[in-house]
């Protein structure tokens, strides 16, 4: 609980730190949209924070991963050198009242783009970013993170926990970079007292009960897509529910595949990173024109062994779902995580 | 503002999104869930909009021809040379000598202009859009017809259906926003018939799978409407003559047309007689086939365009192809009708425009979109592409290298601007404010998040500045402005503005019909549409040409469109593939067996008026008998399929026709 220590700091006091970490940093956290729709974004003042929310519709990944990215840049002028340079955003960032969903997505992907070679856009990135969470009290109906080890609330990879009190809020310190977050602002913080943490740990329980019944269950699912044990047929099914949006791929937090793309001249261009989705009929789709996966049910069979069989899992560390719920909401044909592990757990429809 | 709501600029359903938004690049999209048609989620299309707002095979400058190339040029000299030219064809020719190309893809705002600058500046009412006739082959604009496409249902209609027929479409690879909707009603248990010989991917959950001959469509539709008759499903036909034409269309006949099986028509007609919310959904695949007014009447006769009050008949709904071909139409981007469906034969309308415009409104008919081929000798065009669109397309290219002036304003080159002699950069939909509305006729909020790039303009200002030159000015601060002037000169969008769009909880719904009962004096009963089965029987086969070739208007269709081809994904996910260079021709494993022929295979197709090499494609969901020839690749096949001229509408039209297959 707060490794570098555990604080709180009062309603009344929480626009004042916004407002230092503002004059510091990008700031990123849940803003309302259109109707009730609320995101992670970018906000310009303490007010533009919506505390008080369920879940964002998209995953902080956009921000460390951008679904469009320039990653480099080049031009030969009057037949010159051809000059690249290749291009690194060291923006300072605060991602502020995050949910640990979210965070454990960002933990998925510090793994996957760590791996030889290190990803450097993302790393870059990653470094000049800090992860301040907030913990879950109102789970959706579409969420399963207690499933997933992934929420409500986080026992690791935070810079900072928050969680709301009654008047106040628990700030949990996991990180020497959580720590700097407070300096210059020591005065709006007192240390948590005994009955602070008390609560913490009761919110967490009760919390942990109020998520819907039969989410996702993934053991049996975890088991049979390790082992092979999924008919083909029941692929082929689910092939057929899946409308190829790539949808799943976009709003999950911990998928991470892209292609790349050179646009322009010689004379002057760039080479754009783009998000990719293993749903897409020409993902695999090789220069020869044969085609690994042309069939629906086996690019839906590669993406559920990629996120639940335990071979992935061990080289990411965890499993490539977070229980955010995204995928529920998104997928135009019927293939979301729940839906999916029932179906294996089944082995029918 | 980072995240930006927008409509996504595709189909006609009007998905709401957001555009992420960076350093002055429109980097991503993201679905919104509150949005009353996206509901959280997007196709493939809406997830790469951003591909398509950000590219790098946008238009930075204006381009003049000089010999065989375009050269960049600066926006004087441009806009110079195009009134010049203009006004001198104008002069030599007439004002009917120049015609004017809307598009389904810009803003209302833009099309509302290019119509004032068409009817009014130049004096011409030669003002169409070729997508129209793609989408709406240009009969379905006439007075006479105009009942058949009234505001019919919206998509949420498919969410409240108790009943769905899915008629010559698929909305898997056209509208996956509709796709959605009725495969969640299929997992519901509603009941889903699918009409088509090639099925879709919701095929498997179709509670039944009519699959006709190509061509005999209006007489499964005729048989459809007697077999519910029948079973005491909706009133019987008011038309007499109707009454008469499907009276002895027993579903035995009807088999024996269609191919369809008699059992299969009567449970069909069952369960639209027992069904009390039915709703039939169709797109081009019906419209741009030679018998579309036969089948649509049918249909209508089963259904009608609201379905009546008492949701006694089936419910229409018609999703057009393109984001704002509604609102351009609305806008008056059709030849017969001043914007909000107002008759050009109607003196107090033409007033009307007159006075608003300050340009007397020429009372000689417009030519659409086909027509103005080979007849004009100056085109103006916005946002349109017609050698993309229009069934014939090596007669109209043919028809532009005539031209003796032609000016494009897109913000990629396009096909036909390729062909222009100048070309003016325009902005995109993430970069000018405008309205765009969607099928369902929901008019929604289009934002400038980004500075259009390099010297591109958005095309408001290109328009005034044209007008200008033209000898008559237009003046607007914003496009807030000609919003303005649209809602107090069209009773349809008279509640639009910005504001309330913006206070509005995904747009605004709109009657686009509204205000112009009293304007027009059409009735419907003296235009009723016939319904005949003279021409409805699909082509006869026999052992020399045993197999049918039909165009398939859906199957990765969206691949050769300006703004899919101009995104990294879509061009890779969505464009047909063109093995060897020759056009694809699809037939199902078993018939594939029968002739020795295999995957991949190259071939050879005859028809009585002429030969094509393809290359052969296997798919199992293409009815027996039948040689599927995706809709881009029809120039390929014009010797074997030569598009045939409507006799009502002089539009070209595909019909499917006898053909034999060859190895090479």
């Amino acid at each position: 609980m707060g490794e570098y220590g555990a604080f709180v700091i009062t309603d009344s006091d929480l626009p004042t730190w916004v407002g230092s970490l503002l004059s510091r940093a990008q700031v990123i956290a849940p803003r309302s949209l259109a109707g009730s729709d609320v995101s992670y974004d970018i906000v310009q003042a303490p007010t533009d924070v919506q505390w008080d929310y369920q879940t964002s519709i998209a995953p902080l990944k956009r921000f460390l991963f951008p679904p469009s990215d320039q990653i480099l840049r080049w031009n030969q002028r009057n037949g010159g050198p051809l000059q690249l340079e290749p291009v690194y955003d060291e923006t300072d960032r605060v991602f502020l009242a995050v949910r640990p969903c979210d965070v454990a997505g960002v933990l998925v992907l510090d793994r996957a783009f760590a791996r030889d070679p290190e990803d450097i856009y993302y790393a870059r990135r990653r470094q000049h970013s800090a992860l301040v969470a907030l913990a879950c009290t109102q789970p959706g109906p579409n969420c399963f993170c207690v499933c997933a080890d992934a929420g409500p609330f986080l026992d690791r990879g935070y810079d900072l926990q928050l969680t709301a009190l009654t008047g106040a809020y628990l700030v949990e310190v996991g990180t020497e970079k959580g720590a700097s977050l407070l300096r210059g602002c020591e005065s709006l913080f007192e240390p948590a007292p005994e009955a602070a943490l008390a609560d913490r740990q009761r919110l967490a329980l009760e919390t942990e009960s109020r998520f819907a019944e039969d989410k996702a269950y993934f053991a049996a699912a975890l088991r049979k897509i390790t082992f092979n044990r999924v008919p083909d047929d029941l692929w082929r099914a689910m092939g057929e529910l899946c409308l190829g949006c790539g949808g799943c791929a976009f709003v999950c937090p911990t998928c991470h595949c892209f292609t790349t793309a050179d646009c322009g001249q010689q004379s002057e261009g760039c080479r754009l990173r783009l998000w990719d989705s293993c749903l897409y009929q020409a993902y695999a789709l090789e220069a020869s024109g044969h085609n690994p996966r042309a069939e629906r049910g086996q690019r839906v069979k590669a993406r559920f062994l990629h996120k639940l069989s335990y071979q992935f899992a061990q080289k990411l560390g965890a499993h490539g779902c977070v229980g955010c719920g995204r995928c529920v909401t998104t997928c135009l044909g019927s293939n979301d995580m729940p839906a999916v592990t029932a179906r294996i757990r089944r082995g029918a429809l | 503002m980072p995240y930006v709501a927008s409509p996504c600029p595709f189909c006609g359903c009007g998905c709401g999104l957001y555009l992420q938004v960076a350093d002055g690049l429109v980097i991503g999209t993201a679905p919104s869930p509150a949005h009353p048609v996206a509901l959280g989620r997007l196709c493939v299309k809406g997830w790469h909009a951003h591909e398509a707002a950000a590219n790098p095979y946008r238009l930075t400058r204006p381009l003049i021809r000089r010999g065989a190339n375009l050269e960049p040029a600066g926006w004087p000299e441009a806009l110079d040379l195009v009134a010049s030219r203009l006004l001198s064809v104008k002069a030599e020719h007439g004002a009917a000598a120049i015609g004017v190309l809307g598009s389904p893809r810009s803003t209302n705002e833009d099309n509302y202009l290019l119509a004032k600058l068409a009817r009014g500046a130049l004096g011409t009412n030669n003002i169409d859009t070729a997508a129209r006739l793609e989408a709406l082959p240009g009969l379905f604009d006439l007075p006479q017809y105009r009942h058949l496409t009234r505001a019919g249902a919206g998509l949420a209609a498919i969410d409240e259906a108790d009943l769905i027929v899915l008629w010559q479409t698929d909305p898997v690879e056209e509208h996956p926003a509709a796709a959605a909707r009725v495969l969640r009603a299929a997992q519901r248990g509603v009941p889903v018939i699918e009409v088509a010989w090639r099925s879709s991917q919701l095929a498997d959950r179709a509670a039944l799978r009519l699959a006709p001959r190509p061509g005999s469509e209006t007489v499964l539709a005729g048989a459809l409407v007697q077999a519910a008759f029948r079973h005491e499903g909706p009133p019987s036909p008011e038309s007499e003559d109707f009454a008469a034409a499907i009276a002895d269309l027993t579903p035995e006949r009807a088999e024996s047309a269609t191919g369809v099986a008699a059992d299969a028509i009567e449970d069909a007609g069952r369960l639209l007689a027992s069904a009390s919310r039915a709703l039939i959904l169709y797109t081009r695949g019906l419209t741009l086939q030679p018998q579309a007014t036969d089948v649509l009447a049918a249909l209508s006769a089963l259904g009608g365009g609201d379905g009546g009050s008492d949701g006694s008949r089936p419910r229409l709904l018609w999703l057009g192809r393109y984001s704002n071909l509604q609102g351009a139409r609305d806008m008056g981007v059709v030849p017969y009708f001043l914007p909000g469906f107002r008759s050009l034969t109607d003196e107090s309308s033409r007033a009307r425009f007159a006075e608003a415009w300050g340009a007397p409104i020429s009372t000689e008919g417009g030519l659409s979109a086909w027509e103005m081929l080979g007849a004009v000798r100056a085109l103006v065009v916005m946002g349109d592409d017609p050698l993309v669109t229009l069934p014939d397309i090596a007669s109209a290219r043919e028809a532009l290298a005539g031209l003796s002036f032609l000016v494009v304003l897109d913000s990629v080159l396009s096909p036909i601007a390729e062909a222009a002699h100048v070309v003016l950069p325009g902005a995109s939909f993430a970069e000018q404010d405008g309205t765009f509305t969607s099928a369902e006729h929901r008019v929604q909020r289009v934002r400038a998040c980004v500075p259009p790039p390099g010297d591109a303009r958005p095309d408001w200002q290109v328009i005034c500045e044209l007008s200008g030159r033209l000898g008559r000015p237009m003046e607007y601060a914003s496009p807030a402005g000609i919003m303005a002037e649209i809602a107090s000169l069209t009773p349809a969008y008279a509640g639009v503005s910005y504001q309330a769009l913006d206070d509005s909880a995904g747009g605004l719904l709109v009657e686009p019909q509204a205000g112009v009962e009293q304007a027009t004096a059409t009735t419907t009963s003296e235009a009723e549409p016939s319904f005949s089965l003279d021409q409805a029987a699909a082509p006869e086969t026999d052992d020399e040409f045993p197999y049918l070739l039909a165009p398939d208007y859906a199957l990765r269709s969206w691949g050769g469109e300006a703004l899919a081809a101009a995104s990294v994904c879509l061009r890779r996910e969505l464009a047909p593939g063109r093995p060897l260079q020759l056009a694809r021709i699809e037939m199902s494993r078993a018939d594939a067996r029968e002739r020795g022929l295999r995957d991949g295979q190259q071939v050879i197709i005859r028809s009585r008026t002429g030969e094509m090499r393809a290359s052969l494609r296997l798919n199992d969901a293409v009815r027996s008998g039948v040689l599927a020839l995706p809709y881009s690749m029809r120039e390929d096949a014009a010797a074997v399929m030569p598009p045939e001229l409507h006799p009502e509408t002089g539009v070209p039209l595909l019909a499917p026709c006898a053909v034999s297959i060859h190895q090479v």
